[in-house]
Protein backbone atom coordinates (compact mmCIF):
# COMPACT_ATOMS: atom_id res chain seq x y z
CA UNK A 1 0.00 0.00 0.00
CA UNK A 2 1.63 3.20 -0.95
CA UNK A 3 0.81 7.05 0.54
CA UNK A 4 -1.30 8.87 -1.33
CA UNK A 5 0.60 12.28 -2.43
CA UNK A 6 -0.34 15.67 -0.90
CA UNK A 7 -1.03 16.40 -4.44
CA UNK A 8 -3.59 13.85 -5.01
CA UNK A 9 -5.64 15.01 -2.01
CA UNK A 10 -5.38 18.40 -2.52
CA UNK A 11 -6.75 17.05 -5.99
CA UNK A 12 -9.42 15.36 -4.35
CA UNK A 13 -10.28 18.16 -2.37
CA UNK A 14 -10.56 20.59 -5.15
CA UNK A 15 -12.47 17.99 -7.58
CA UNK A 16 -15.32 18.17 -4.72
CA UNK A 17 -15.34 21.32 -3.62
CA UNK A 18 -16.24 21.93 -7.15
CA UNK A 19 -18.70 19.23 -6.80
CA UNK A 20 -20.16 20.83 -3.66
CA UNK A 21 -20.51 24.25 -5.76
CA UNK A 22 -22.66 21.95 -8.16
CA UNK A 23 -24.93 21.17 -5.70
CA UNK A 24 -25.23 24.29 -4.04
CA UNK A 25 -25.95 26.15 -7.44
CA UNK A 26 -28.86 23.53 -7.78
CA UNK A 27 -32.18 24.02 -6.11
CA UNK A 28 -33.07 20.14 -6.98
CA UNK A 29 -30.24 18.79 -4.82
CA UNK A 30 -30.92 21.10 -2.12
CA UNK A 31 -32.12 19.03 0.12
CA UNK A 32 -29.54 17.01 2.40
CA UNK A 33 -28.89 13.75 0.55
CA UNK A 34 -28.33 10.28 2.55
CA UNK A 35 -25.38 8.13 2.33
CA UNK A 36 -23.46 7.19 0.32
CA UNK A 37 -22.93 10.71 -0.95
CA UNK A 38 -22.29 10.61 -4.52
CA UNK A 39 -20.42 13.45 -6.27
CA UNK A 40 -18.09 14.15 -9.07
CA UNK A 41 -16.35 16.75 -11.11
CA UNK A 42 -14.77 17.05 -14.40
CA UNK A 43 -11.05 16.27 -14.68
CA UNK A 44 -8.70 15.40 -17.77
CA UNK A 45 -10.96 14.17 -20.27
CA UNK A 46 -14.21 15.25 -18.80
CA UNK A 47 -14.73 11.00 -17.32
CA UNK A 48 -16.65 11.69 -14.80
CA UNK A 49 -16.64 9.29 -11.45
CA UNK A 50 -19.59 8.20 -9.32
CA UNK A 51 -19.35 5.57 -6.72
CA UNK A 52 -21.83 3.33 -7.13
CA UNK A 53 -22.10 1.51 -4.21
CA UNK A 54 -24.82 1.85 -1.83
CA UNK A 55 -23.47 0.98 1.71
CA UNK A 56 -19.55 1.21 2.68
CA UNK A 57 -19.36 0.52 6.57
CA UNK A 58 -15.89 1.57 8.35
CA UNK A 59 -14.11 -1.42 9.63
CA UNK A 60 -16.00 -4.20 7.29
CA UNK A 61 -15.03 -5.17 3.86
CA UNK A 62 -17.21 -4.83 1.28
CA UNK A 63 -16.96 -4.40 -2.37
CA UNK A 64 -16.68 -0.97 -3.54
CA UNK A 65 -18.04 0.00 -7.33
CA UNK A 66 -16.70 2.72 -9.28
CA UNK A 67 -18.88 4.31 -12.47
CA UNK A 68 -16.85 6.13 -14.82
CA UNK A 69 -18.72 8.02 -17.41
CA UNK A 70 -18.50 11.08 -19.89
CA UNK A 71 -20.94 13.88 -20.52
CA UNK A 72 -21.70 12.79 -23.76
CA UNK A 73 -22.97 9.76 -22.26
CA UNK A 74 -20.16 7.49 -23.08
CA UNK A 75 -18.83 4.83 -20.29
CA UNK A 76 -15.52 4.22 -19.67
CA UNK A 77 -15.43 0.16 -19.71
CA UNK A 78 -13.24 -3.08 -19.82
CA UNK A 79 -10.33 -4.12 -18.76
CA UNK A 80 -8.94 -2.49 -15.06
CA UNK A 81 -8.58 0.54 -13.74
CA UNK A 82 -6.35 1.95 -10.51
CA UNK A 83 -7.78 3.43 -7.60
CA UNK A 84 -6.66 5.81 -4.71
CA UNK A 85 -8.28 6.61 -1.52
CA UNK A 86 -7.89 9.18 0.80
CA UNK A 87 -9.81 10.25 3.72
CA UNK A 88 -11.32 13.76 4.15
CA UNK A 89 -13.09 14.25 7.10
CA UNK A 90 -15.83 13.28 9.67
CA UNK A 91 -18.00 16.16 8.74
CA UNK A 92 -19.90 15.69 11.54
CA UNK A 93 -23.37 17.74 11.57
CA UNK A 94 -22.33 18.63 7.68
CA UNK A 95 -24.73 18.68 4.92
CA UNK A 96 -22.14 18.21 2.22
CA UNK A 97 -18.80 17.49 1.24
CA UNK A 98 -18.35 20.87 0.38
CA UNK A 99 -17.66 21.37 3.90
CA UNK A 100 -15.90 18.83 4.65
CA UNK A 101 -13.31 19.74 1.88
CA UNK A 102 -13.01 22.84 3.34
CA UNK A 103 -12.15 21.56 6.79
CA UNK A 104 -9.19 20.01 5.26
CA UNK A 105 -8.90 17.32 8.11
CA UNK A 106 -5.84 15.77 7.79
CA UNK A 107 -6.44 11.79 8.84
CA UNK A 108 -6.31 8.35 7.35
CA UNK A 109 -4.85 7.98 4.11
CA UNK A 110 -5.06 4.56 1.91
CA UNK A 111 -3.23 3.47 -1.05
CA UNK A 112 -3.63 2.57 -4.28
CA UNK A 113 -5.89 -0.33 -5.53
CA UNK A 114 -6.94 -2.24 -9.07
CA UNK A 115 -10.84 -2.18 -9.80
CA UNK A 116 -11.44 -4.36 -12.48
CA UNK A 117 -14.76 -4.10 -14.67
CA UNK A 118 -17.76 -5.45 -13.89
CA UNK A 119 -20.05 -5.48 -16.98
CA UNK A 120 -23.77 -5.00 -16.43
CA UNK A 121 -25.76 -8.33 -17.12
CA UNK A 122 -26.00 -8.59 -20.97
CA UNK A 123 -23.66 -6.15 -21.55
CA UNK A 124 -20.59 -7.38 -23.79
CA UNK A 125 -17.72 -8.17 -20.73
CA UNK A 126 -14.96 -7.06 -23.50
CA UNK A 127 -12.58 -10.07 -22.25
CA UNK A 128 -8.97 -8.89 -22.80
CA UNK A 129 -9.49 -5.34 -23.29
CA UNK A 130 -8.54 -2.73 -21.29
CA UNK A 131 -10.21 0.55 -20.57
CA UNK A 132 -12.61 2.09 -23.80
CA UNK A 133 -14.65 4.77 -23.80
CA UNK A 134 -18.18 2.91 -25.46
CA UNK A 135 -21.53 3.80 -25.91
CA UNK A 136 -23.42 2.39 -23.87
CA UNK A 137 -25.09 -0.03 -26.63
CA UNK A 138 -20.82 -1.53 -26.71
CA UNK A 139 -19.98 -1.47 -23.13
CA UNK A 140 -21.58 -0.57 -19.54
CA UNK A 141 -20.17 -1.42 -16.41
CA UNK A 142 -18.63 -0.36 -13.04
CA UNK A 143 -14.99 -0.88 -12.01
CA UNK A 144 -15.22 -2.93 -8.71
CA UNK A 145 -12.85 -3.57 -5.99
CA UNK A 146 -13.51 -7.00 -4.96
CA UNK A 147 -13.20 -5.95 -1.01
CA UNK A 148 -11.54 -3.03 0.52
CA UNK A 149 -12.00 -2.27 4.14
CA UNK A 150 -12.33 1.39 5.48
CA UNK A 151 -10.98 2.26 8.47
CA UNK A 152 -12.80 4.74 9.94
CA UNK A 153 -16.15 6.62 9.29
CA UNK A 154 -16.62 10.13 7.40
CA UNK A 155 -16.50 11.43 3.98
CA UNK A 156 -13.38 9.43 1.60
CA UNK A 157 -12.58 10.48 -2.00
CA UNK A 158 -11.09 8.13 -4.88
CA UNK A 159 -9.59 8.85 -7.43
CA UNK A 160 -9.19 6.64 -10.34
CA UNK A 161 -6.96 6.72 -13.30
CA UNK A 162 -5.40 4.84 -16.00
CA UNK A 163 -5.26 4.89 -19.83
CA UNK A 164 -7.73 4.38 -22.48
CA UNK A 165 -7.16 2.25 -25.55
CA UNK A 166 -5.76 4.93 -27.18
CA UNK A 167 -3.13 5.59 -24.97
CA UNK A 168 -4.76 8.62 -23.75
CA UNK A 169 -4.28 9.09 -19.63
CA UNK A 170 -7.99 10.26 -17.93
CA UNK A 171 -8.63 10.15 -14.19
CA UNK A 172 -11.65 11.32 -12.35
CA UNK A 173 -12.25 11.30 -8.42
CA UNK A 174 -15.42 11.53 -6.59
CA UNK A 175 -16.57 11.65 -2.72
CA UNK A 176 -18.28 9.15 -0.91
CA UNK A 177 -19.48 8.28 2.71
CA UNK A 178 -18.67 5.84 4.76
CA UNK A 179 -21.26 4.79 7.52
CA UNK A 180 -19.98 4.32 10.89
CA UNK A 181 -23.08 1.33 11.56
CA UNK A 182 -24.80 -0.42 8.36
CA UNK A 183 -28.57 0.78 7.74
CA UNK A 184 -29.19 -2.08 5.56
CA UNK A 185 -28.50 -5.85 6.58
CA UNK A 186 -25.12 -7.32 6.67
CA UNK A 187 -23.25 -10.36 5.65
CA UNK A 188 -24.28 -12.91 8.81
CA UNK A 189 -27.20 -11.18 10.08
CA UNK A 190 -30.40 -13.66 10.63
CA UNK A 191 -33.11 -12.82 7.22
CA UNK A 192 -35.90 -11.01 8.55
CA UNK A 193 -39.07 -13.44 8.39
CA UNK A 194 -41.01 -11.43 5.69
CA UNK A 195 -43.78 -12.85 3.45
CA UNK A 196 -43.65 -10.78 0.72
CA UNK A 197 -46.86 -11.39 -1.83
CA UNK A 198 -46.25 -14.16 -4.13
CA UNK A 199 -48.46 -15.27 -7.22
CA UNK A 200 -51.66 -16.52 -5.91
CA UNK A 201 -51.99 -14.69 -2.63
CA UNK A 202 -55.56 -12.91 -2.29
CA UNK A 203 -56.17 -9.75 -2.61
CA UNK A 204 -52.37 -8.64 -3.87
CA UNK A 205 -52.33 -6.17 -7.03
CA UNK A 206 -49.88 -8.01 -9.62
CA UNK A 207 -47.89 -5.17 -10.19
CA UNK A 208 -46.79 -5.06 -6.26
CA UNK A 209 -45.70 -8.63 -7.25
CA UNK A 210 -43.95 -7.23 -10.34
CA UNK A 211 -43.43 -3.70 -11.93
CA UNK A 212 -43.68 -5.11 -15.21
CA UNK A 213 -47.28 -6.76 -14.69
CA UNK A 214 -49.01 -3.51 -15.64
CA UNK A 215 -51.92 -3.01 -17.37
CA UNK A 216 -53.20 -6.79 -16.85
CA UNK A 217 -49.94 -7.97 -18.40
CA UNK A 218 -49.08 -11.22 -16.53
CA UNK A 219 -46.52 -11.21 -13.44
CA UNK A 220 -43.46 -12.48 -15.66
CA UNK A 221 -40.47 -15.01 -13.94
CA UNK A 222 -43.12 -16.96 -12.11
CA UNK A 223 -40.58 -19.34 -10.73
CA UNK A 224 -39.17 -16.02 -8.86
CA UNK A 225 -43.02 -15.18 -7.02
CA UNK A 226 -43.72 -18.65 -6.37
CA UNK A 227 -41.90 -18.86 -2.67
CA UNK A 228 -41.78 -16.28 -0.18
CA UNK A 229 -38.81 -15.51 1.72
CA UNK A 230 -40.34 -16.55 4.91
CA UNK A 231 -41.59 -19.43 2.95
CA UNK A 232 -38.00 -20.61 2.25
CA UNK A 233 -36.69 -19.97 5.72
CA UNK A 234 -39.28 -22.11 6.99
CA UNK A 235 -38.34 -24.90 4.95
CA UNK A 236 -34.82 -24.12 5.48
CA UNK A 237 -33.65 -23.69 1.74
CA UNK A 238 -30.70 -21.21 0.98
CA UNK A 239 -32.45 -18.68 -0.96
CA UNK A 240 -31.50 -16.28 -3.41
CA UNK A 241 -33.48 -12.65 -3.03
CA UNK A 242 -33.33 -9.76 -5.22
CA UNK A 243 -35.18 -6.67 -4.26
CA UNK A 244 -35.85 -4.64 -7.43
CA UNK A 245 -38.32 -2.61 -9.10
CA UNK A 246 -37.55 -3.23 -12.91
CA UNK A 247 -39.85 -0.40 -14.24
CA UNK A 248 -39.71 2.33 -11.83
CA UNK A 249 -35.44 1.41 -11.41
CA UNK A 250 -33.48 4.74 -10.36
CA UNK A 251 -30.21 3.38 -11.08
CA UNK A 252 -31.15 1.22 -14.21
CA UNK A 253 -29.91 -1.70 -12.83
CA UNK A 254 -32.90 -3.84 -11.91
CA UNK A 255 -33.88 -5.27 -14.73
CA UNK A 256 -30.69 -6.76 -15.86
CA UNK A 257 -30.35 -7.88 -12.40
CA UNK A 258 -33.94 -9.56 -11.63
CA UNK A 259 -32.90 -10.94 -15.26
CA UNK A 260 -29.55 -12.57 -14.45
CA UNK A 261 -32.00 -13.84 -11.22
CA UNK A 262 -34.02 -15.58 -13.47
CA UNK A 263 -31.55 -17.38 -15.58
CA UNK A 264 -29.71 -18.67 -12.14
CA UNK A 265 -33.50 -19.97 -11.27
CA UNK A 266 -33.77 -21.78 -14.14
CA UNK A 267 -30.06 -23.41 -13.48
CA UNK A 268 -29.85 -23.86 -9.82
CA UNK A 269 -33.80 -23.98 -8.51
CA UNK A 270 -32.63 -27.62 -7.28
CA UNK A 271 -30.14 -25.65 -4.91
CA UNK A 272 -31.87 -22.94 -3.82
CA UNK A 273 -34.84 -20.81 -3.63
CA UNK A 274 -35.49 -17.80 -5.91
CA UNK A 275 -37.26 -14.97 -5.15
CA UNK A 276 -38.28 -11.50 -6.90
CA UNK A 277 -38.97 -8.72 -4.28
CA UNK A 278 -40.88 -5.61 -6.51
CA UNK A 279 -40.22 -2.16 -4.05
CA UNK A 280 -42.83 -0.57 -4.90
CA UNK A 281 -46.80 -1.76 -3.52
CA UNK A 282 -47.54 1.59 -5.44
CA UNK A 283 -45.60 3.30 -7.09
CA UNK A 284 -47.55 7.09 -8.22
CA UNK A 285 -48.69 6.84 -4.63
CA UNK A 286 -45.55 6.40 -3.68
CA UNK A 287 -46.47 3.62 -1.54
CA UNK A 288 -43.38 0.83 -0.52
CA UNK A 289 -43.72 -2.82 -0.22
CA UNK A 290 -43.53 -3.94 3.92
CA UNK A 291 -40.82 -6.28 2.46
CA UNK A 292 -38.77 -3.49 0.71
CA UNK A 293 -38.78 -1.81 3.87
CA UNK A 294 -38.41 -4.55 6.26
CA UNK A 295 -35.08 -5.09 4.23
CA UNK A 296 -34.22 -1.94 2.67
CA UNK A 297 -35.26 1.02 4.55
CA UNK A 298 -32.00 2.87 6.49
CA UNK A 299 -32.67 5.21 9.22
CA UNK A 300 -32.39 7.94 6.31
CA UNK A 301 -36.14 6.29 4.95
CA UNK A 302 -33.88 5.79 1.17
CA UNK A 303 -34.50 3.17 -0.46
CA UNK A 304 -31.86 2.36 -3.26
CA UNK A 305 -31.96 -0.69 -5.71
CA UNK A 306 -31.23 -3.19 -6.73
CA UNK A 307 -29.96 -5.24 -3.54
CA UNK A 308 -29.47 -9.13 -4.13
CA UNK A 309 -29.08 -11.12 -1.12
CA UNK A 310 -28.38 -14.79 -1.01
CA UNK A 311 -29.62 -16.21 2.49
CA UNK A 312 -27.83 -19.81 3.61
CA UNK A 313 -30.00 -22.99 5.40
CA UNK A 314 -29.39 -21.16 8.47
CA UNK A 315 -31.25 -18.45 7.41
CA UNK A 316 -28.62 -16.14 7.66
CA UNK A 317 -27.02 -13.53 5.04
CA UNK A 318 -24.48 -15.33 3.61
CA UNK A 319 -23.71 -12.86 0.95
CA UNK A 320 -25.06 -9.35 -0.54
CA UNK A 321 -24.79 -6.90 -3.29
CA UNK A 322 -25.68 -3.67 -4.16
CA UNK A 323 -25.79 -2.26 -7.50
CA UNK A 324 -24.54 -4.57 -10.05
CA UNK A 325 -23.69 -8.27 -9.53
CA UNK A 326 -22.76 -10.26 -12.03
CA UNK A 327 -23.15 -14.20 -12.99
CA UNK A 328 -19.11 -14.76 -12.24
CA UNK A 329 -19.73 -13.22 -8.42
CA UNK A 330 -23.58 -15.49 -7.48
CA UNK A 331 -22.58 -18.64 -9.18
CA UNK A 332 -19.81 -19.73 -7.68
CA UNK A 333 -21.43 -19.27 -4.26
CA UNK A 334 -24.87 -21.63 -5.71
CA UNK A 335 -22.85 -24.20 -7.22
CA UNK A 336 -20.93 -25.03 -3.43
CA UNK A 337 -24.55 -24.92 -2.23
CA UNK A 338 -25.98 -29.05 -1.85
CA UNK A 339 -29.09 -30.08 -3.48
CA UNK A 340 -32.59 -29.23 -1.29
CA UNK B 1 -36.47 -0.76 11.76
CA UNK B 2 -40.45 -0.62 10.37
CA UNK B 3 -41.83 2.34 8.83
CA UNK B 4 -45.20 2.17 7.50
CA UNK B 5 -45.58 5.28 5.64
CA UNK B 6 -42.02 5.74 4.21
CA UNK B 7 -41.75 7.09 0.39
CA UNK B 8 -38.18 6.94 -0.41
CA UNK B 9 -36.16 9.11 -1.58
CA UNK B 10 -35.97 7.37 -4.95
CA UNK B 11 -35.09 10.82 -7.23
CA UNK B 12 -31.87 11.51 -5.29
CA UNK B 13 -29.13 9.41 -6.73
CA UNK B 14 -30.53 10.02 -10.29
CA UNK B 15 -31.09 13.51 -9.90
CA UNK B 16 -27.33 13.85 -9.12
CA UNK B 17 -26.40 11.56 -12.07
CA UNK B 18 -28.91 13.70 -14.33
CA UNK B 19 -27.25 17.01 -12.78
CA UNK B 20 -23.74 15.87 -13.58
CA UNK B 21 -23.91 14.97 -16.83
CA UNK B 22 -26.67 17.46 -17.84
CA UNK B 23 -24.59 19.88 -16.86
CA UNK B 24 -21.43 18.65 -18.62
CA UNK B 25 -23.81 18.13 -21.73
CA UNK B 26 -23.61 20.62 -24.97
CA UNK B 27 -26.29 23.01 -25.46
CA UNK B 28 -29.82 22.04 -25.01
CA UNK B 29 -31.22 21.36 -29.42
CA UNK B 30 -27.50 20.77 -29.99
CA UNK B 31 -27.29 18.47 -33.09
CA UNK B 32 -27.50 14.47 -32.59
CA UNK B 33 -25.68 11.93 -34.70
CA UNK B 34 -27.83 9.38 -35.57
CA UNK B 35 -27.55 6.71 -32.88
CA UNK B 36 -25.09 8.48 -30.82
CA UNK B 37 -25.64 10.78 -27.74
CA UNK B 38 -27.79 13.59 -28.21
CA UNK B 39 -28.20 16.21 -24.72
CA UNK B 40 -29.46 16.41 -21.69
CA UNK B 41 -33.09 15.64 -20.92
CA UNK B 42 -34.36 16.46 -24.78
CA UNK B 43 -32.62 13.47 -25.83
CA UNK B 44 -35.20 11.62 -24.12
CA UNK B 45 -37.43 12.52 -27.00
CA UNK B 46 -34.37 13.02 -29.60
CA UNK B 47 -33.37 9.75 -29.13
CA UNK B 48 -36.85 7.55 -29.50
CA UNK B 49 -37.01 9.96 -32.48
CA UNK B 50 -34.03 8.71 -34.34
CA UNK B 51 -35.07 4.86 -33.28
CA UNK B 52 -38.47 5.43 -35.00
CA UNK B 53 -36.52 6.87 -37.86
CA UNK B 54 -34.59 4.04 -37.52
CA UNK B 55 -37.35 1.00 -38.36
CA UNK B 56 -37.66 -1.51 -39.32
CA UNK B 57 -34.59 -1.92 -38.71
CA UNK B 58 -34.66 -2.96 -34.71
CA UNK B 59 -31.24 -3.27 -34.10
CA UNK B 60 -30.53 0.27 -35.31
CA UNK B 61 -33.28 1.31 -33.38
CA UNK B 62 -31.92 -0.48 -29.92
CA UNK B 63 -28.77 1.05 -31.06
CA UNK B 64 -30.15 4.83 -30.99
CA UNK B 65 -32.91 4.18 -28.33
CA UNK B 66 -29.59 2.56 -25.73
CA UNK B 67 -27.35 5.15 -26.68
CA UNK B 68 -29.36 8.44 -26.84
CA UNK B 69 -32.22 8.16 -25.36
CA UNK B 70 -32.27 5.74 -22.50
CA UNK B 71 -30.31 7.79 -19.89
CA UNK B 72 -31.96 10.66 -20.65
CA UNK B 73 -35.45 9.46 -20.07
CA UNK B 74 -34.30 8.13 -16.76
CA UNK B 75 -32.96 11.68 -15.78
CA UNK B 76 -36.24 12.73 -17.24
CA UNK B 77 -38.68 10.42 -15.07
CA UNK B 78 -36.54 11.27 -11.60
CA UNK B 79 -36.73 14.97 -12.23
CA UNK B 80 -38.03 16.52 -9.50
CA UNK B 81 -40.22 18.78 -11.23
CA UNK B 82 -42.46 15.79 -12.61
CA UNK B 83 -44.88 14.52 -11.03
CA UNK B 84 -45.11 11.00 -9.76
CA UNK B 85 -47.88 9.90 -12.26
CA UNK B 86 -46.32 11.82 -15.48
CA UNK B 87 -42.60 10.32 -14.12
CA UNK B 88 -44.92 6.23 -14.06
CA UNK B 89 -45.95 7.12 -17.74
CA UNK B 90 -42.22 7.30 -18.94
CA UNK B 91 -40.85 4.74 -16.82
CA UNK B 92 -43.87 2.01 -17.91
CA UNK B 93 -43.64 3.03 -21.71
CA UNK B 94 -40.18 2.53 -21.80
CA UNK B 95 -40.25 -0.91 -20.29
CA UNK B 96 -42.51 -1.97 -22.89
CA UNK B 97 -39.88 -0.66 -25.45
CA UNK B 98 -36.96 -2.40 -23.46
CA UNK B 99 -39.34 -5.90 -23.44
CA UNK B 100 -39.65 -5.36 -27.24
CA UNK B 101 -35.87 -4.97 -28.03
CA UNK B 102 -35.64 -8.16 -25.50
CA UNK B 103 -37.53 -10.36 -27.23
CA UNK B 104 -39.78 -10.66 -24.35
CA UNK B 105 -42.95 -9.70 -26.22
CA UNK B 106 -44.85 -12.06 -29.52
CA UNK B 107 -46.27 -9.00 -30.81
CA UNK B 108 -44.68 -6.76 -33.58
CA UNK B 109 -45.40 -3.72 -31.06
CA UNK B 110 -41.92 -2.00 -31.20
CA UNK B 111 -43.50 0.71 -33.43
CA UNK B 112 -46.26 1.56 -31.32
CA UNK B 113 -44.44 1.37 -28.20
CA UNK B 114 -42.23 3.59 -29.33
CA UNK B 115 -44.53 5.77 -30.73
CA UNK B 116 -45.96 5.55 -27.09
CA UNK B 117 -42.87 6.32 -25.11
CA UNK B 118 -42.34 9.69 -27.35
CA UNK B 119 -45.45 10.51 -26.60
CA UNK B 120 -44.77 10.26 -22.81
CA UNK B 121 -41.55 11.88 -22.87
CA UNK B 122 -42.78 15.02 -24.61
CA UNK B 123 -45.48 15.44 -22.56
CA UNK B 124 -42.69 14.88 -19.70
CA UNK B 125 -40.11 17.47 -20.84
CA UNK B 126 -43.45 20.17 -21.28
CA UNK B 127 -44.76 19.94 -17.99
CA UNK B 128 -41.34 20.83 -16.67
CA UNK B 129 -40.92 23.71 -19.17
CA UNK B 130 -38.47 22.26 -21.48
CA UNK B 131 -38.28 22.62 -24.98
CA UNK B 132 -39.79 19.37 -26.98
CA UNK B 133 -37.18 18.93 -30.33
CA UNK B 134 -39.28 18.37 -32.97
CA UNK B 135 -39.72 14.92 -34.86
CA UNK B 136 -39.93 14.67 -38.57
CA UNK B 137 -40.03 10.25 -38.63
Amino acid sequence: MHAVSGVLRRRLRGGIAAAALVVLASSSCAAPVASPLPTSSITGNAIVAEVASYQLVANQPRRLLVALLTADNRWVSFGSVAVSFAFLGDAVGSPSPGVVAATRAPGAVMGDSIARFLAIPGSPEGIGRGPTLTYPADGRGVYAVESITFPRAGYWGVVAHGKLADASPFNADAAFAVLAEPSVLTVGALAPHTDNPVIGDPGVAPVSIDSRAAGGAPIPDAALHATSIADALDAGHPALVVFSTPVYCVSRFCGPVTDLVAELAATYGDRADFIHVEIYQDFEAGKVNQAAIDWLTPASGDIREPWTFLIGADGRIAASWDTVVTRGEIEPLLQALPLK
Amino acid sequence: MRRSNQRPTWRSGAAWIALVLTACAPAAGASTVPGQPGSGLTASSSGVCQAIGSLPDAAAAERAFINVAHQALHGLAADNRLDRPMSARVLETMQRVEADFSGATDEPSLGLDLAALQAAADAALRAIGEEVPACTQ
